[in-house]
């Protein structure tokens, strides 16, 4: 192989079929997919997915700042595929469509935390619990998740203290201080809050009811 | 002891136009190295101290495990890879390195971008894109830094005296142009104008296998393509099997970017395609194999450090290979994904095959340009002898541990924790291996230093004149 025109050429086939094959195809067969409009039971329409509402957008922001995805994927594999649904991680596959909005996704490649594409649903109607952002360790003993301190401060309780504090035991500030949660553990929370895909689609219907389907 | 040595080339020096800017390029990589590898020391620690500075949120795991990765790549790898690529083209072609100064500078806007990039990454301002984490502000300068210096490699390819060209120069050749490329691409459709949904996810997944199969290996290959025959004394047999090893591989490597996607929310032909496409890369991994292990590398493995780090990472790039395209079946991937198999694969070929190539690039560049001495020997030795027992240890039990994890994982009755707790000991194990990695690189580092304050045989003064005086090097026979 001698001729350097030759090996440009090849360089330039090789690379030019990937592109078409991997990049310019599959933007192409997925640019028009759109949200699932349905009608609910009260007769109002609605889109999934929906854009996050601010507070979840913002913490959504940090979720990607902070590299979260460096331990928590947001997908959930087809039967087929593995124990997710058996973990109770997700009612149905996850499918393209579950992330029209998305910028960055953040599907995420390792899982040395659970899965979180429906955190908010195994959450339920209890609020998200904070201390879980302030410390993991004081919820789950051997979780190996970060901790978050920065995103509380420390104030001196005047009276009853705050609503809003924090309930940690034994906690090691002192008995005279509470820990608020800033902003930002308010927005990353309402995004964890928010993570749900439990939405019947045509491609990826929900299965029928089943007792005690999450764990 | 000998070193691999380089033949002088029937036009004497053509090459020594390129020892200044490819020296500036191979200390800079090597400072990057050092603080590449110490932000993992650090973030390795977390995983199995998750206490460990926590209280400020430049130290938190993800933002410190992406400032690891891309400074190793970006700023080791792809620096280290460049400056030996332009050495080896104008030294293989006979002919003068273009565009000296040039090339310095596009250096050291590189340099710039990658610190802004590293920073930024700390700072909250990652763009959440595996490897392509830099905001975007960091693109252009990083894009046009690399074209002006891979433009200057291309020049000299095309004014290299002998017609025919080697394997290795191939590899570099092709080098030169993959990474804008893939670069330019990913850029565009995933992080300035985003495309839809999960495309983004395939992309960038394009993107990586790419930086990783097609660029980082066309630049160790390239390096070992030389650096074997010229350590064994046997030239390249079976060339039939480089020119093969090559095509394959250029056509292939790219394709395999969806089978990390299996069952995911992506279209299921693009994982059909990585799943066949991983398989059959086995062809290049044996063809490419067979040409480095015909030299006999192993017989001559303790001539020098050199020696051993070509045998390493001719190994490590055979053993990843087949591991590699074992595991990109469906049935492994069931498994295995979301495991740390993957990523322990990741590094396989990072630190042992891709960083042991560099490795061994820079040893003999620098006996190329400075005086042997014997500090040097025992600096090589110490290198050597702590970087292959430290990826050692940073592997092997995450890719045990990995595949434990994966059948702890695929068994829903197995509490989730359970399957973290599993590599635990492989954790504990990668952050020794990563501190004796660490402390080898000070050795490489000592024998940098002492290469640039000590002097160099072509110049009769301290290498570090070479930045200065690269047009006024004398050409010596």
């Amino acid at each position: 192989m001698n001729h350097g025109s030759l090996v440009f050429l090849g360089i330039l086939a090789t690379l030019s079929a990937s592109w078409l094959g991997l990049v310019a195809y599959p933007a192409r067969q997925l640019a028009a997919l759109q949200p699932h409009v349905s009608t609910n039971d009260v007769g109002l329409v609605v889109r999934y997915p929906a854009r996050p509402p601010g507070e979840a957008a913002q913490g959504r922001d940090l979720y990607v700042s902070l590299g979260c995805v460096s331990c928590h994927s947001q997908q959930v594999r087809p039967e087929s595929g593995g124990s997710d649904l058996a973990r109770g991680w997700g009612r149905r596959r996850t499918v393209a469509r579950d992330y029209v909005y998305q910028v960055p996704v953040q599907l995420g490649e390792t899982r040395l935390g659970p899965d979180l594409a429906n955190y908010g649903e195994r959450l339920g109607t209890n609020s998200f619990p904070l201390v879980r952002l302030y410390n993991p360790r004081l919820v789950v003993t051997n979780s190996t998740c970060v901790a978050l301190p920065f995103f509380f401060r420390k104030h001196e309780i005047r009276g009853v203290g705050s609503s809003e504090a924090i309930p940690i035991k034994g906690s090691p500030l002192g008995a005279n201080f509470e820990l608020l949660p800033k902003a930002e553990a308010l927005q990353l929370a309402a995004y964890l809050q928010s993570l749900s895909t439990s939405v019947d689609l045509p491609e990826a219907a929900l299965p029928v009811v089943e007792e005690g389907g999450s764990k | 002891m000998s070193d691999v040595s380089i033949k002088s080339t029937p036009s004497g020096s053509a090459e020594a136009g390129a020892f200044g800017p490819v020296l500036f390029l191979i200390s800079s990589s090597v400072a990057w190295l050092l603080a590449g590898l110490t932000l993992a020391l650090v973030a390795s620690v977390k995983l199995h101290w998750p206490g460990f500075l926590v209280d400020c949120s430049y130290m938190t795991f993800g933002r410190i495990d992406a400032a690891a990765r891309n400074s190793l790549v970006y700023g080791f790898a792809a620096q280290a890879g460049l400056g030996l690529g332009l050495w080896l083209l104008a030294h293989l072609g006979s002919a003068r390195l273009a565009g000296g100064w040039l090339i310095a500078v596009a250096a050291v806007f590189w340099n710039l971008g990658v610190t802004f990039g590293i920073g930024a990454i700390i700072a909250g301002q990652s763009t959440g894109v595996a490897w392509l984490e830099f905001p975007s502000e960091v693109t252009p300068v990083l894009f046009l830094s690399f074209l002006v210096m891979a433009g200057w490699g291309v020049v000299t390819f095309c004014t290299r005296r002998n017609s025919t060209a080697s394997p290795s120069q191939w590899y570099f050749f092709g080098a030169m142009f993959w990474f804008p490329w893939l670069y330019a691409t990913a850029q565009a459709a995933v992080v300035f104008f985003p495309v839809r949904g999960v495309v983004q996810a395939i992309i960038s997944g394009w993107y990586s296998q790419g930086l990783f199969e097609l660029w980082l290996t066309s630049l160790a290959l390239g390096v070992l393509y030389y650096l074997v025959p010229n350590a064994t004394g046997r030239p390249t047999k079976n060339l039939e099997y480089a020119t093969l090893g090559f095509w394959s591989l250029i056509i292939l490597a790219i394709w395999t970017s969806a089978k990390g996607l299996v069952g995911g929310p992506v279209p299921a032909w693009v994982i059909t395609v990585g799943v066949a496409a991983g398989v059959v890369l086995i062809l290049p991994t044996v063809l490419i194999s067979l040409n480095l292990h015909s030299a006999r590398l192993f017989s001559a493995a303790f001539k020098s450090p050199t020696h051993f780090l070509l045998l390493a990472s001719a190994v490590s790039f055979t053993v990843h290979g087949l591991l590699d395209s074992a595991t990109s079946l469906r049935c492994a991937q069931k498994f295995l994904h979301f495991t740390q198999f993957p990523p322990a694969l990741r590094e396989l070929q990072l630190f042992g095959f891709i960083f042991f190539a560099l490795f061994a690039g820079i040893h003999t560049f620098l006996g190329r340009i400075g005086v042997k001495k014997s500090p040097f020997e025992i600096l090589g030795g110490v290198h050597v002898a702590l970087s292959v027992f430290g990826v050692f240890l940073v592997i092997v039990p995450m890719l045990l541990g990995g595949w434990r994890q994966g059948f702890l994982l695929a068994d829903s009755q197995q509490p989730f924790l359970v399957s973290v707790a599993a590599i635990h000991l492989a954790f504990l194990a990668r952050t020794a291996g990563l501190a004796l990695l660490l402390i080898g690189q000070l050795a490489l580092a000592g024998k940098l230093a002492l290469t640039l304050f000590n002097l160099a045989k072509p110049l009769g003064k301290p290498a570090l004149a070479l930045f200065i005086e690269t047009e006024t090097v004398p050409t010596s026979r």
